[in-house]
Parts: structure tokens; sequence; C-alpha cells
């Protein structure tokens, strides 16, 4: 057990901290470069660029589908892709609780890993501090994202315009889903959707898909997401119930927890609001590739609005509206 | 089976036809007034677009059935006491953010209160097992959940459990509906029966809502179907002047509910008087622990030291529970009482009527 | 006040059931469900089984739908 498990001097500045260095360098060899600087050196290209910052701090680090570490890659390169930017590059800083094992780090660090070469980025700076049981939960991990603007236009929440199509690009709510599944001790298939879904963006703008504006629907989820744009834009949005891609087993927790899927985060899609005109170019494009499969156009902008609104026609054609919701969701008994 | 109940092409034409009865009804004012029991009710008519569907035609309106905003300050308090206490508090998710006289659970989690949310009573003892502290689960609900309390205690007596206890606060239908017609007689023209209380007590306590007030009533289930059933049960029996106990969910509830569930809930409690927010002390609405199980019983247990509660004179809460008035009469709604900062649990509960009116913009 | 939802039971042990609501399968109490049957559906409420579904019942039902739908306004 000791040999596992990681101690305030692996944080000290000691031989302890060589030691977790050189695993976490052994782990991340191909995916970082700048070894051993103080700071990350690179060649700025002319043109914008983006950069994002996250914290993630997700309880349970392992669940179905990913871990905290994948969440923190994707979630960052989903945030660059919103902006119309292409990730290139990452930084990684690492909070370890006291008594944390080698073996999840370990684990962790193999998935920064796979999902930092899968999306063709490096990983230019990083830090490791070790803190005191009780402290922080296990491990947090933040991360800053830099990446190249792929397109001029001004792609943006402000920007939803009246009769613009709206679109998501898979089924809603697995992430959110599965992590309350999980907790509340439902055994299921129902895996998280963490995923990078920046070649979904580059493949749009690089065949110059016209796109007003993007956001990933992660904490909130789609709901939230829409509130804010809504908001921002100052329009209408009206969603339909017949057209949401929702899961079975995603209902069925929803159901039986008493929870409602379009505030359920998802970590592998995107909401892409475009005009009519283009949507069955964005469609085609986005049935193109794996992440874009089942796409669709769940909803429409309707008018200009100075108390702008987010709404749902329901099955039996019904209007309701869907507010943005002052709490997480919790699981009800009624 | 179950998509059957939700997503079905033969409920528009069927709701567009109820909308049409309830214009063409002989000497009845617009809107009907139709008060849903059940807090779950209330929720799946706004989230199913009901409310809307039948604007100008009927107007639902929320009853006592939702057990968060009927739990009076003072027993929120009490919570909160045990909290500061240094118990291990398990509770369902409904109730972490009421607000009592001066906190909530949640403000008392950020100050270090150890507080867990559950999705079962028996999800209480698990925690007991594995901790030296004592737990209290804080036993909320009205008959659908009283069976797997009981469960609870009677599992901890079974397996020598002693650092567990209940904070009860369960409450019971029929007489506060008894009381609540007292108060309304002649302002509803229909009520949707609890579907899931029903399931445990059976439709026949229901019997006296038509035979004594005349009002039609219909027990009803959750999925937009059943919704459309139950709303036109009511019409039919407005139409044809003939008031009766309809069950329209039938494949849950019998005549005479669950015997097994009553029984199991006739071991562990007894019926007593309760206090009910908006309400007062209602003879023989609530249960609690009966003797021979007073030692989970945390009243017992623990001398829990609150003040009697001040009302808060503008939170109208018990008048909108009541069906008297609605969160628009209220000269705190949206102003100082929000989903943010709820002064009562009607904005607190998610199926709370105010709650309900803010977010879906009524 | 009372979300619950039908599940379909998978396996028993006493008191205790595995049962499934669309591929999430959870462990429910059913002991006020007397001889419940593997395959069966009940209604759980806060992990608590507390009726059987009647699948004849929910078949009229759904056909008194089709005859109000079809009559005569």
């Amino acid at each position: 057990m000791d040999k596992n498990t990681i101690f305030l001097s692996h944080g000290s500045g000691g031989k302890q901290s060589q030691e977790l260095l050189e695993l976490i360098y052994n782990t991340l060899n191909e995916v970082v470069i700048n070894h051993g600087e103080d700071s990350g050196v690179f060649q700025a290209v002319e043109g914008k660029a983006a950069i994002t910052t996250d914290s993630y701090t997700v309880d349970p680090i392992f669940f179905p589908g990913g871990n905290i570490g994948k969440l923190a890659i994707c979630g960052t390169t989903n945030d660059l892709a919103m902006v119309g930017a292409i990730p290139k590059l990452i930084t990684l800083s690492l909070m370890i609780e006291e008594g944390f094992s080698f073996d999840d780090l370990n684990k962790i660090l193999i998935s920064i890993k796979d999902e930092t070469k899968k999306g063709n980025i490096s990983i230019i700076a990083g830090d490791t501090k070790i803190v005191s049981r009780g402290k922080i939960d296990k491990i947090f991990i933040n991360t800053a994202g830099y990446g190249v603007l792929a397109t001029n236009e001004s792609i943006s929440s402000k920007n939803a315009k009246p009769q613009d199509d709206v679109i998501i690009t898979g089924d809603i709510g697995d992430h959110g889903a599965s992590i309350m599944a999980y907790r509340n001790g439902f055994e299921s298939s129902l895996k998280s959707d963490c995923a990078n879904v920046a070649p979904l963006i580059k493949a749009l703008l690089e065949q110059e898909a016209i796109i007003h504006a993007l956001r990933d629907p992660t904490r909130g989820g789609l709901a939230s997401i829409l509130n804010e744009i809504v908001a921002s834009s100052k329009v209408n949005i009206i969603l339909e119930e017949e057209r949401l891609p929702i899961k079975e087993s995603v209902s069925g927790v929803c159901d039986a927890l008493g929870i409602d899927p379009l505030y359920m985060a998802c970590e592998g899609r995107a909401v892409i609001i475009c005009p009519q005109d283009e949507t069955n170019e964005v469609l085609k494009i986005l049935h193109n590739e794996p992440l874009g499969s089942n796409a669709q156009v769940i909803g429409r902008v309707t008018e200009r609005s100075d108390t702008p609104k987010l709404f749902l026609k329901t099955f039996i054609g019904a209007k309701r509206i869907l507010p943005l919701l002052s709490r997480e969701q919790t699981p009800r008994i009624c | 089976m179950s998509d059957k109940f939700r997503n079905n092409p033969e409920l528009k034409p069927l709701l567009k036809k109820i909308k049409n009865e309830v214009v063409a009804l002989d000497g009845k004012a617009l809107p009907l007034k139709f008060m849903e029991v059940c807090g779950t009710h209330t929720v799946s008519i706004l989230k199913f677009g009901f409310r809307h569907f039948f604007k100008d035609s009927i107007k639902f309106l929320s009853g006592p059935g939702c057990p968060v905003c009927v739990t009076s300050t003072k027993d929120i308090d009490k919570i909160i006491f045990l909290a500061q206490q240094g118990h291990h508090i398990v509770t369902f998710g409904d109730l972490i953010k009421v607000p009592g006289t001066h906190s909530s659970l949640e403000k008392e989690v950020a100050k270090g209160a150890l507080v867990s949310v559950v999705y079962s009573p028996l999800d209480a003892l698990k925690i007991a097992k594995i901790t030296s502290k004592e737990v209290i689960f804080i036993a909320v609900g009205f008959e659908t959940t009283i069976p797997s309390i009981a469960s609870l205690v009677l599992d901890a007596y079974a397996q020598q459990i002693n650092n567990i206890s209940i904070l009860c606060l369960v409450k019971t239908m029929p007489n506060v509906l008894k009381y609540l017609l007292s108060q309304l007689q002649g302002e509803i023209d229909g009520f949707i029966m609890p579907g899931h209380v029903s399931v445990i007590i059976g439709a026949e306590p229901y019997e006296f809502i038509p035979k004594e007030y005349n009002i039609p009533c219909t027990v009803a289930g959750f999925e937009p179907v059943d919704l459309g059933l139950g709303v036109e049960s009511l019409v039919s029996q407005i139409k044809n002047k003939n008031p009766f106990v309809d069950n329209r969910y039938t494949r849950m509830v019998k005549p005479e509910g669950n015997r097994a569930a009553q029984e199991l809930i006739s071991v562990v409690f007894q019926e007593c008087d309760v206090s009910w927010r908006g309400f007062g002390s209602i003879p023989n609405s609530g249960l609690c622990v009966i003797e021979e199980f007073k030692q989970f019983d945390a009243e017992k247990k623990f001398q829990i030291e609150v003040k009697d509660e001040v009302v808060q004179s503008a939170c109208i809460c018990g008048d909108i529970i009541a069906g008297k008035k609605s969160p628009l009469d209220c000269t705190l709604f949206r102003k100082k009482c929000t989903p943010e900062n709820p002064i009562g649990p009607c904005m607190v509960s998610f199926e709370g009527a105010c709650a309900a009116y803010y977010k879906y913009g009524e | 006040m009372c979300l619950a939802v039908p599940y379909r039971i998978i396996s028993k042990d006493g008191n205790k059931a595995i049962a499934d609501v669309f591929g999430m399968k959870k462990e429910i109490d059913i002991r006020i469900i007397e001889d419940v049957e593997i395959d069966e559906y009940v209604l759980v409420h806060a992990g608590f089984a507390i009726q059987r579904v009647n699948q004849e019942d929910a078949k009229e039902t759904l056909e008194l739908l089709t005859e109000l739908c079809e009559a005569e306004e």
C-alpha cells in the first residue's frame, strides 16, 4: 500500500517529487513538449487565437465512459471549438489529495494522454501539487487551452437570428444521467458521452458552413445553454419535444429519479445555430463524422424579444417555458 | 407499454374533444377549476403542457399534496436543530433547500453539517452501519412513501441497529381533504386524486367527496394519457351532473388499495394530529411512531428545542396550498420571494405552486 | 407527491429483487408484493415496490382511450 500511495513528500520538491514527476512524464511522454522548463515556449501564429481555462472536480472521478482526466482534455478542446478555434496546446495542473493512489493517477494520466494524442494537441506546461488530506477531494484538475481561429466569421451566443435552425450533434443527457444513475446505485450500460467535438466543428469550418452560434451543453444541460443564448441574442427559441434525441435508458433513469434530461450535462455534444438554408449542408457534414451521426434539428429561433424565453412544444402540441433552473437537480420522491 | 401512455397519437384528438365539450357545457362559468391534490400531478400537468393546452377552459389549482410545501417552519427548524447537534441527517433531495426560520439544510452543509441525500429510506440503514454517529432519517411524505419508512424502522429493529432514528413528519390524505373541503365548498369543479397515494389507500376513502359535496373526483395516473383520461372523466361527470369517484388508474389502483402496505404501516405507526403549513393542526392527519418502536423516534430520543414558529405575515403559502389564492396574489412573489431566495416552501419545492408559476411564466 | 415508475423483475432474493427500468438495473424492496414473479412489472417508489402492474387493466385503459377518441362528440 505504501508504494502505491501518494504522500505530501511527493510534492515537497525532493527525491520523491522527482519520482512522481517521472511517472507523469513517462506516461505523458509523447504528448508533452518543453519538458522540465518553468514555462512552455511556442511559436505564435498570425491571426486570431483563443484561450480558455477550466477546472475539473467531477465526482465520481471514474465514471462509466470516462474519468476526470478524459473530461479535462475534452472539456478544454470543446470550449475552444465553441468559438471556432482548432485546439493546439493545453496546460495541465494537477492538485492531488494526500493518500491518493498511484494506480488511480496512472489510469487518469493514460486517459489524458489518449485524448491529447487523439486530439492532435500537446501539453505545453504543467504543475503538480499534493494537498493535505481533506483539503480537496481526491484530485482536481485545472487546464488552460490554446487554439487558433479557423474562421473570420464571428461565432457567438449573441448571434442567433430569427428563423435560424437549432441543431444538436447527438443524444441528450448521457453524461449527467450516467453520473446520476451511478450515484444512485443503478447498474447499466449507459455511459457518459464525454468526447472531443473539435473535429466536428473543424469539418464544418473547413467546408465553410455558416454558423451563427455554437455552445456545448455541459453543466445545466441543453436547456441551460439555450437559455443563455436566448438571453444573449435577445430572441425566443422553441424546441420540439418529438424531435429531441434522448436514449430510452436516459429517459428511464430520469423518470425514476424525477430529473429532467433537458437539464442533464452532455460532455460530447454541440448545439449549432445556423441559418435555415445552411441546415442541410451542416447535417450532411455532421452525419459524415463519427460523433455527428445522430445530429438533428430540434427547434428554431423564432422572433426577437426584449423578454426572451426558451419554449418547448410538447407531445400534445402545447407550449411551455423551459426556465433557467436556479439549482442542480437532485433526485426527488415527488 | 409505457410509451403508449406517454406519446400516444390518440391523445391529442381526445384532448381537443374535451376542450370542445368544456366550451359547450351548459350553465358553467369558465374556466372550470380542477384541483390536483398531488404535487407530482402539478409537475406532470406543467411538464406535458396541459396547463397551456386548456388555458381558457380549465384552470388547474395545486392542492396540499406537496410534502415539502406543507411541512411547517417549526418542523424544518427541528431538522436544522438536529443537524447542528452533529447528527448525520439523511433526507430526500426535496428538502435540502427548504428555509426554516433562520437557516436551511443546504446552509448548514456549507457550515459543516453532515447531510446525505438518498433515493430510498432504506439507504439510511446502510449509512448507519458504517458510521458511529446517530443517523436521523427525515421522514416526509404521504401514504406512498410511508411503507418504505416503516420498513426502515422494522429492519433497524430486526438487525439491532441502534444508531438510527426517524424524525416523523409524514402526513396522510383523507382528513386533510375533509378539512380542505370544509373550507372550499363550491369553489372547485373537480378533483384529480393522487394516483400513487391511492395505490396504497385505494379509491374508497374519497367517496365522501361526491356524496357530501357533490364534486366529481377521478383517480388519475401521471402519464399524458392518464392525465387526459382523468380530465375527460371530470368533464364527463360535470356534463352528466353525476359526480362519483372514478378510477382511471386501474392498472395500479384497486378500490381497497394495497392491504399489505396498510398493514405494514399499522405495525409501526398510529394516527395522530399534525401541523400543516397554512392549515395549522388537523386531527388525525398524520402518523407517529408507536410506543414499541420509540427508540427509533428522534423526537423521543432527543431533546429537540425549537421556538414556536413566527408566521411571516406576508407569506400566503397556506392559502395557495388550499387553492384559495394564487401566487400572483402574493405581495412577495417575484419581488422578495424567488427561487434563488425562497421565503416559503411553495417557492422552494420543485412542484410548489409558486416555483411553478415563476418558472413556467404564468 | 409520489414519483413512481414501473420496473421489470429480473431476479429475487427474499425481500429484495433486482429490477430493470429501460436497461438500468437496481435493487428494490419487494416485501409487500406477494409472490412476485420474474418478468412481472411492479410500480416502484423510492426503491420500494408498492404494487404490481396489472397488464389487463393497462390494455383496457388504452382501449378506453381509443373508444373515447372515436366516440361522437
